[in-house]
């Protein structure tokens, strides 16, 4: 008998960024162990949240994710809407998305560029594949910044924004700063373009698997800020039922949660939203996937690349849109009393579906919070593909190889520790 | 033209780097620019264009005692750690991406300030006094 022990271990990270580590256990050419264990740092921020004042949570939940802190701060803040009975005016929605819109694209993009493209080029990371592929590197870096640039149009800066309040934002931009950043956004689109392109022409394995989407769903646009939850096997609820469908559970080798939809894995993130909203597509960014010649809904975990593509397309297309029709609103924000109560939010991270519960009192005081990352929601589904994947790929496969494998579809679901796992650290017992 | 850049986040010690930058504001020619990024990770590339002298600070943890300034050239920083990254590439791969794109400023210097397990609000006396000490380094460099 053969057996070959392999465990896939990823240390502590630099700064304030995810730990994680892949343990797999290989026997007579079978999987016996496979156990995905990724740090989450939002479990400790759902303590530190209670007893604070409502106003607080949105600037806190900011510094969970230094990649994503918009997407935090819109679902606490349609949560807590949510429990004081508000619906922010139109100007408010709309900016939120233009706001999210710079989160979307400056996350994709370094994604697609900087992460995921050298594993599909064939380099062992950008710093390589920059010097054969400097082009598409730029374009990257640019696409990234564009998207920074929007977000300190609203935030007033792009990492650990603080423009965004329950109700609305605390300032509303002024028009030439619009037309400025507008002027940005239309110079980027052929870029976007360009991307969409190059992106469907990247090869890809052909590797198709059966999976359950889950994500937004909005009545005439695509799924940022607003939406029912709904998913490909006829699941379709308002945000605040999230819970009764949706069950999370510890496992012994993890701080994170691995969440089930009625005891099933499932995605979150690019790929199915554009799975789930191909009938919401702006009318230029569908006809650029018609010319693709890639079919969606498409159950390629792969195409997750192209759909983050597709969106970074989208982005600056509803951006433009929405920043063309701004107009300075009477106030930015709404006036907000705080009451007792509990209320919902969920909206589109970059990675995914992004769900907060919050129970406030008649203070303001948070008295507990529930926070529901992208990256937990797809754990179990990563782990899933990662069987199968490595199964298809040959278990009898050298380690390195294996590895290298196991990183790559890891880092396609972009989990908090899409980088960490380049650091993956391969330590073999045989007997 | 000179640029100034304090790395960092809004985690305790981690901002000294962003003090360092409030400690430069009024004591330097104003040719020289002045930022403070949160974790730009790669984004950093885009604040090189058309840079001569680029000066990065940033907390270090390298095990020295918490006070000290360290300063680094980027020939320096390890490249064993090829793959080093977090969310986003870390400082050592950023430098290297800049280089390897043709985008490094030909003299880019780099100052680290080690820092302890300071986590709380605000900055730890350790922290705030080496900030104040590497601002006058700075500050008789480019002067």
């Amino acid at each position: 008998m053969t057996e070959r022990s392999v465990s896939i271990h990823v240390p502590a990270m630099t700064r304030v960024e995810g730990e994680g580590s892949l343990t797999l256990r290989i026997e007579n050419d079978r999987i016996e162990e496979l156990a995905l264990d990724i740090f989450e740092p939002p479990r400790y921020f759902e303590k530190f949240l209670e007893g604070r004042r409502y106003h607080e949570v949105i600037d806190m939940v900011a510094r969970i994710c230094g990649i994503c802190p918009i997407a935090y701060q819109m679902s606490a803040a349609q949560a807590l809407e949510n429990v004081f009975g508000i619906q922010p005016a139109q100007w408010v929605r709309d900016m939120r998305r233009v706001f999210y819109c710079g989160e979307w694209l400056q996350s994709h993009a370094l994604h697609v560029h900087l992460l995921a493209a050298p594993d599909f080029l064939g380099f062992d990371s950008v710093v390589s594949m920059a010097e054969e592929h400097p082009d598409a590197v730029r374009r990257g870096l640019r696409l990234q910044g564009l998207g920074n640039d929007l977000i300190r149009l609203l935030g007033g800066r792009s990492v650990h924004p603080v423009g965004a309040c329950v109700g609305g934002f605390f300032r509303a931009p002024e028009q030439a700063e619009v037309d400025r950043m507008l002027g940005q956004l239309r110079s980027a689109q052929p870029e976007a373009e360009e991307l969409v392109t190059w992106a469907a022409a990247l090869p890809m394995p052909d590797d198709q698997q059966a999976f359950i989407n889950v994500s937004l769903r909005h009545d005439t646009d695509y799924p940022f800020a607003e939406g029912r939850i709904v998913s490909d096997d006829g699941l379709d609820i308002p945000v605040e039922e999230y819970e009764q469908h949706f069950a999370e559970e510890h496992r012994p080798q993890s701080t994170a949660l691995f969440s089930a939809l009625c005891g099933q894995p499932y995605l979150v993130g690019p790929l199915a939203r554009l799975n789930l909203n191909v009938d919401r597509l702006p009318a230029s960014s569908l006809a650029l996937l018609e010319q693709s010649n890639i079919v969606f809904p498409s159950s390629n975990m792969f195409y997750s690349l192209f759909a983050r593509a597709l969106e970074i397309h989208i982005a600056i297309v509803e951006a433009i849109r929405l920043l063309e029709d701004y107009r300075l609103p009477s106030s930015p924000h709404l006036e907000v009393t705080p009451k007792a109560g509990i209320g919902f939010g969920a909206t589109e991270a970059p990675r995914g579906l992004l769900w907060h519960r919050y129970e406030v009192d008649g203070d303001g005081l948070v008295k507990s919070a529930r926070i529901v990352p992208p990256t937990s929601q797809n754990q179990a589904r990563i782990e899933a593909d990662l069987h199968r994947s490595l199964v298809n790929f040959g278990l009898q496969q050298p380690d390195d190889a294996l590895r290298l494998r196991a990183e790559t579809v890891i880092r396609n679901y972009d989990p908090c520790i899409s980088c960490a796992t380049h650091f993956l650290k391969l330590d073999v017992k045989r007997q | 033209m000179i640029r100034v850049i304090g790395l960092g986040s809004p985690f305790g010690d981690d901002r000294v780097g962003w003090r360092v930058i409030e400690l430069l504001e009024g004591r330097l020619p104003q040719k020289i620019d002045l930022v403070a990024l949160d974790r730009p990770g790669a984004a950093l590339i885009n604040w090189m264009q058309e840079i001569d002298h680029l000066i990065l600070v940033d907390a270090v943890s390298s095990g020295a005692t918490p006070g000290t300034l360290i300063k680094i050239y980027p020939a320096q920083l390890d490249t064993s750690g090829g793959r080093l990254t977090s969310h986003d590439l870390a400082l050592s791969a950023t430098l290297r991406l800049a280089a390897s794109l043709g985008c490094l400023p030909a003299r880019t210097n780099i100052y680290g300030v080690e820092i302890g397990g300071h986590t709380e609000e605000g900055l730890s006396t350790v922290a705030e006094a080496a900030a104040a000490e590497l601002a006058s380094v700075i500050v008789d460099a480019v002067s």
